[in-house]
């Protein structure tokens, strides 16, 4: 019954059965926000009207890849999200495409920890099913964690749900992720207003925003070893007995844990992490996309897809009345 | 040197046809070369937590 790690006085994420056991029915209770699952991945986000934009797949929309949750907020710090069934089908290129899209999408909006247990398979897709890192500003897309990023390789990574090592992948898969990451980034900027002003009418700033100020594996040698920079607030979560929880609210600087079940208590950020921590539950008044989801980024972000696949062609993708034609100095004649 | 060890993207500004909405890259366009330094990018990235939640 019980999921996960536990956070915050032992709490954990639990499934639990609705309906009767001849027709039942999963949910996942969560003991935090699912806020910005239902914002990023529901089913009544108010950004999926505008996603409703075809893909490749003329039967498909964008938010066919994203947004189908079924989540319930029962409020700040608790919600439910029904079980996405894992579909037991065969992996198509639509998924590759799809996943492409999602590189995209979590790059673009800062959307980290996608680990491959945080991905299910779907008929066209693999569905992101947690979210609680969000609004980070990425360097490259590899830091959602999608893709194998410093020691987290394929056994980890989100892209290991389709492979053990990146060999394994023939051109045309890799083709259909580059495919799917241009198409998904340049319709952002292309609605980068609207979305925009989407968020400008949502109260963003009062959700907890979660902040991984270390990797959950460290914790388990951490009390062992003689760990330098550990935080007195690490130490009394792990004491309890909890993984340490921390998070931020939008556009606000310090970083907060529970240090009683109701009491919101602020850490002070050693050195060591601050660049990190600071980066995250980012706030641009001029907004989110206007300020990150850039033909600059676009482009590092191809780059790096282009540099990881080893691939040497030359990608060109047009924004507005402008093309944008990708490549290596040593390319040019 | 510096660039070699780079990558870039090619800005091509083109201008819209006024005819067919298509664009035109014959008709008043421009070239504008814009380095990004990705091996740079790839350790100011690695400097920064995973931020894995998974146990593994």
């Amino acid at each position: 019954m019980f999921l996960a790690d536990t956070h915050n006085f032992g709490q954990q994420v639990k499934r639990v059965q609705q309906g009767t056991d001849a027709l039942p029915c999963f949910y996942f209770d969560k003991p935090r926000s699912v806020y910005w699952e239902w914002l990023f991945f529901g089913q009544t986000s108010p950004l999926k009207n505008i996603f409703e934009f075809k893909s490749r797949d003329p039967y498909k929309t964008l938010s066919n890849y994203l947004f189908n949750l079924d989540i319930e907020i029962l409020g700040k710090w608790r919600g439910r999200s029904k079980e996405v069934v894992e579909w037991s089908g065969a992996i198509t290129n639509e998924h590759f495409y799809a996943f492409g899209a999602l590189i995209a999408y979590c790059y673009i909006f800062g959307i980290r920890d996608l680990h491959k247990q945080n991905l299910i398979k779907t008929e066209s897709h693999f569905q992101v099913v947690d979210a609680e890192v969000v609004f980070t500003r990425l360097i490259l897309p590899s830091e959602t964690l999608l893709l194998p990023f410093k020691h987290i390789g394929y056994e980890l990574s989100g892209i290991g749900v389709f492979a053990n090592n990146k060999s394994e992948h023939t051109l045309e898969q890799k083709q259909e992720i580059i495919d799917g990451y241009m198409d998904m980034f340049s319709f952002v900027i292309d609605k980068k207003n609207q979305i925009d002003e989407i968020f400008s009418s949502l109260k963003l700033d009062s959700h907890p925003i979660r902040v991984i100020i270390r990797n959950t594996s460290e914790y388990k040698s951490i009390l062992e070893s003689n760990e330098e920079n550990i935080l007195k607030s690490e130490l009394c979560q792990l004491s309890r007995g909890d993984v340490p929880f921390y998070f931020k609210y939008l556009g606000r600087s310090e970083l907060l844990w529970l240090s009683k079940i109701n009491t919101e208590s602020s850490e002070l950020v050693p050195d060591l992490l601050i660049k990190d921590v600071d980066r995250h539950a980012l706030f641009y008044s001029i907004g989110w996309c206007e300020s990150v989801a850039s033909e600059r980024m676009m482009a590092t972000g191809i780059l790096c897809l282009r540099k990881y696949f080893n691939i040497k062609d030359d990608y060109i993708f047009a924004i507005g009345d402008s093309a944008f034609s990708v490549q290596a100095p040593k390319d040019l004649k | 040197m510096h660039f070699l060890k780079s990558n870039l993207i090619l800005k091509i500004k083109w201008l819209r046809s006024s005819s067919n909405k298509g664009i035109n890259p014959i008709k008043g366009g421009y070239m504008e070369i814009v380095y990004i330094d990705l091996e740079a990018l790839e350790a100011e990235a690695e400097s920064h937590n995973a931020g894995l939640s998974s146990a593994g």
